[in-house]
């Protein structure tokens, strides 16, 4: 008994200590977080004019869960939360990459006929109106 | 301890707003925080569908994929972005400015969210216009013969998807973040009591991240 009641003080105090850390979040954060946002969407345009090759796709998707993860950090004040709130996130994203996981390991293993066909498959008088 | 009901304080504008079965304000508002994740959880779920349906497609049409993404307006996409991240910008500023108890300037800052928001639907608007007048359009009314018909039709196909899913997004955020802003007006929210605004905050600024990750996969890619 005296240990739920620890418990209840303990998760008490630490809603409390998020909604202090939540009221001292300051707008000068806001600007810096709104200047890298701005400075990484820049630098993601400007790469894509130039060939990077194979590594292109990934470093524009690492330039975007960057610039995600500053939005809810700092925007959405996930920073200045525990425990569910990260979970509901983490868990979220875990399912989206286990289902992207599974279909892509899908199509990428299946024996090459087996896949829907290409314009290959087209009858060489298509102009292309899906007729 | 007969004389304790005595000491209780006077009820705050937070404690008006307490329902009785939290036994703090705080407590209440972080539930309320935590339930708008546990939404914003199955709103990334929803996306994933599209997202999985892009990564497959683009597996089986890599080059169709990029040649399609190509004739996209990259330039475009990249003000929509910036739009956006603006947008989110005020809307975090509309947040701290109830905090500080300036409401006025609150509800400016959430009325220049939604105008940024309304300029994001304007200027998606203008390149489905475009995308259409090239015969770039969804499923069988794509008319175009410039590509390799098949896959960059699947391109078209999940670019309107996603584009049209997030748009509409776009567009309930406006109306929420409209209505928040007339209430932020009328003074109904302070330091004491802000959860409706800090809520719809959440809300913009997840639409805001799903955009961060349409922006490289739809036009940079």
């Amino acid at each position: 008994m005296v240990s739920v009641m620890s418990l209840m003080m303990e998760s008490r105090s630490e809603v409390e200590r998020e909604e202090r850390a939540l009221a001292h979040a300051g707008w000068p954060r806001y600007l810096l977080v709104l200047a890298a946002l701005v400075a990484l969407t820049v630098i993601t345009f400007g790469l894509s004019y130039v060939d990077t090759g194979a590594w292109s796709g990934a470093i524009a998707l690492l330039i975007a869960t960057g610039k995600a993860s500053l939005v809810v950090l700092f925007f959405m004040h996930l920073r200045e939360q525990r425990g569910a709130a990260r979970a509901y996130l983490l868990l979220s994203l875990g399912f989206v990459l286990l289902l992207l996981g599974g279909v892509l390991a899908d199509g990428l293993t299946r024996f090459r006929p087996a896949l829907p066909a290409g314009d290959e498959a087209l009858p060489p008088t298509s102009e292309g109106d899906g007729s | 301890m007969a004389a304790a009901p005595l000491s209780w304080p006077a009820p705050t504008p937070a404690a008006a707003h307490r329902q009785a079965h939290f036994s703090t304000a705080a407590q209440q508002s972080h539930a309320a925080r935590l339930g708008m994740w546990l939404f914003l959880a199955t709103e990334i779920l929803l996306f994933a569908g599209l997202f999985v349906a892009y990564g497959y497609y683009r597996s089986l049409f890599a080059v169709e994929f990029a040649q399609a993404s190509r004739e996209l307006d990259r330039v475009l996409g990249t003000i929509d972005t910036l739009v956006l991240i603006v947008s989110s910008f005020s809307m975090a500023m509309s947040v701290h400015f109830i905090r500080t108890g300036r409401p006025r300037t609150a509800a400016l800052c959430l009325l220049a969210t939604v105008a940024l928001g309304l300029t994001f639907l304007g200027l998606h608007a203008h390149e489905y216009a475009h995308d259409l007048a090239a015969g770039h359009g969804p499923g069988r009314f794509y008319r175009s013969t410039s590509l390799p018909v098949v896959g960059a039709s699947m391109f078209y196909c999940v670019y309107y998807l996603m584009t049209g899913l997030h748009s509409l997004h776009v567009a309930a955020g406006c109306t929420a973040l409209g209505w928040l802003a007339w209430r932020t007006f009328r003074q109904e929210f302070s330091a004491a009591y802000l959860t409706p605004v800090e809520l719809g905050g959440m809300y913009w600024h997840l639409v805001d991240s799903i955009w961060i990750f349409l922006y490289p996969l739809l036009y940079l890619l």
